[in-house]
């Protein structure tokens, strides 16, 4: 397989992406326990304000958000909350952990060894390098946000109604989850391949990112289209989400809470592709 | 990997149930109530512009969810709602009669009888009968007089009096406040709370008969007693001292004596916790003094 595709083509790394998730469905299950993950904690969440669990949550509940957020409909605004809250601490621990048992599966998958329904051993070493990697892209997208929490701040200040001003204040605000999702592209891409370098070459984080560099100047426009354009299947979603206050007379709590789990699974749908397509690409660079 | 994947979900079906099942509280009633709650206020919009029909399907709705959930502690509001939609539709009867289900079904929770009984009365003074209103009102006070609602009910018999321009019942219902609410304020029984509830009611009713000395030395008192109680809040501080700084400026035109009253406070409570609020409001009122100055200075001037 690995012989048909060019590591300088984005469609068909895509694509090829695509066929081995679906020939190969055995990498999609670090994403589905993640998935399986990220839906416990949620349904923990909602039912945190219930009996029997707001026996533990109750006083929690109530010191940190207010009496109000035990009741309908303010529970999915705590939900959705906290859920948020705890996605750092799975990027970091959880998400580490099985993004590196994916890419030793689709690297064995590229390599043509048989891949059995058991996840790959991963090693302690690599787990905590890739940690490390994690909370290094952490740091950065929480950085770029936060200077664009800056801009924010600036732009809420202009009064004007009209003009060119105005426009700047609008793409700012109205702008802000798409230039979230841009930075997120950014960074994915620009060390898209520290984490098959650590998982596949057992390098430490150091070299690791020195390596990605050398690796992603060979592959520089076809990494950032792999990610740019798989990316762009969560706009729908981001639209969705950025128009909450004028979709909210159509939606009920629930139904918005089913775009946030759509919003989980197509996220995952989007790593898979990703993982598979750099891995690929990393493999046929090593290969070349 | 299929049987796995299906283990996963199952589990989380499973504890979705369980907890579901396990789950006696009144979730799906508020759920319930929510989506009522979107019909109501819809229909409070422009009650005029809404047929019969459309009041009588969500009145039907919200008796099915009382049917439904009968033991539920919002069964109260659920009444409350459709008396609410039989008053926008101008029926007063159907409405009373809607209260009047709190008032026989919760008897033994004073505060929610207090409410449905607010609500009777206000029903007759939509249809000006006046009497009948303050003969609610007046039971209210009576047998609900530490109740939130029935405690407010001699002033708000003496504000329905005013607006009917009737100054004798207005002051005979100021000077029957005053003898209420002296009466809890002086009551150790009554708990702080109510106390001090009762000091601002003086000073309201002081106010309302414009004895201005009385109502500061009623809000002095609320300052005095209560300051080292928790019943005096952030938010009632501030209330208290905006009833004092509306008497010393806008009724007594005096700066000083405001200031004073403050600086007073502050030499007989030393260090204590209010001091520091106490001071930006010393703070507020010299800096209003001097505007004022200037402003008469300048007008004197021209």
């Amino acid at each position: 397989m690995s012989q048909k595709v060019s590591a300088k083509q984005t469609f068909s790394l895509i694509l090829n992406s695509i066929f081995t998730l679906f020939k190969n469905p055995q990498i999609l299950y670090p994403f589905g326990i993640l998935a399986f993950i990220q839906l416990l904690i949620m349904e923990v969440l909602f039912f945190a304000p219930r009996n029997p669990l707001s026996f533990i949550f109750k006083p929690i509940i109530t010191r940190l958000k207010g009496e109000a957020y035990l009741h309908y409909p303010l529970n999915f605004d705590l939900m959705n909350h906290w859920f948020q809250s705890l996605q750092v601490v799975i990027f970091l621990f959880i998400t580490s952990y099985l993004m590196g048992k994916a890419i030793l599966m689709i690297a064995s998958v590229n390599q043509d060894k048989p891949i059995g329904d058991k996840m790959p051993a991963l090693g302690l070493r690599k787990y905590l390098g890739i940690v490390l990697a994690f909370f290094f892209f952490f740091l950065l997208i929480h950085g770029l946000t936060s200077i664009y929490g800056l801009l924010i701040h600036r732009a809420v200040q202009i009064r004007s109604t009209s003009g060119i001003y105005f426009y700047i204040k609008q793409a700012v605000l109205v702008g802000a989850p798409y230039f979230n999702l841009l930075f997120s592209i950014m960074v994915t891409a620009l060390f898209a391949y520290v984490v098959p370098v650590i998982v596949l070459e057992a390098k430490n984080v150091f070299i690791a990112i020195g390596k990605n560099f050398q690796i992603l100047w060979l592959n520089l426009l076809p990494t950032f289209g792999v990610v740019f354009l798989t990316s762009m299947i969560y706009v729908p979603i981001l639209l969705i989400r950025s128009n909450e206050k004028s979709l909210s007379v159509l939606f009920t709590p629930e139904t918005w809470q089913l775009t946030v789990i759509a919003g989980i699974f197509i996220l995952l749908f989007i790593e898979a592709m990703q993982y598979t397509a750099i891995t690929t690409c990393y493999l046929l660079t090593k290969d070349e | 990997m299929k049987k796995k994947f299906l283990i996963l979900c199952s589990i989380l079906v499973v504890i979705y149930l369980v907890l579901s099942l396990l789950d006696n509280g009144e979730y799906r009633f508020e759920k319930q109530m929510w989506r009522m709650a979107k019909n109501f206020y819809s229909i409070s919009k422009d009650p005029k512009a809404v047929p019969d029909a459309q009041f009588e399907k969500v009145i039907a709705d919200y008796r099915a969810m009382i049917k439904k959930f009968p033991d539920s502690k919002y069964v109260p509001q659920v009444y409350s709602q459709i008396g609410m939609l039989y008053v926008m539709q101008k029926k007063y009867d159907d409405a009373r009669k809607a209260y009047g289900e709190v008032v026989t079904g919760f008897s033994e929770d004073p505060v929610t009888v207090s409410k449905a009984l607010m609500d009777i009365g206000n029903t007759y003074l939509f249809q000006e009968r006046v009497k009948e209103a303050v003969d609610i009102y007046h039971r209210l006070w009576t047998d609900y007089g530490k109740t939130e609602v029935g405690f407010m009910m001699p002033l708000y018999i003496a504000g329905v009096y005013r607006s009917l321009n009737k100054d004798a019942m207005v002051q005979q219902y100021l000077e029957r406040a005053l003898v209420f609410y002296q009466g809890i304020a002086r009551d150790e029984a009554s708990g702080h709370a109510m106390q001090l509830n009762a000091y601002q009611s003086l000073a309201t009713v002081y106010m309302a008969q414009q004895k201005w000395e009385k109502a500061i030395e009623s809000l002095k008192s609320c300052l005095y007693l209560f300051a080292d109680s928790p019943t005096i809040s952030p938010r009632r501080l501030a209330m208290i001292t905006r009833i004092l700084n509306t008497i010393f400026i806008m009724q007594m035109k005096d700066f000083d004596r405001g200031i004073g009253f403050y600086e007073q406070f502050i030499a007989d409570h030393p260090n204590h916790n209010l001091d520091k609020y106490i001071e930006k409001v010393i703070e507020s009122l010299k800096y209003l003094k001097e505007r004022d100055l200037s402003a008469s200075t300048q007008k004197s001037q021209s």
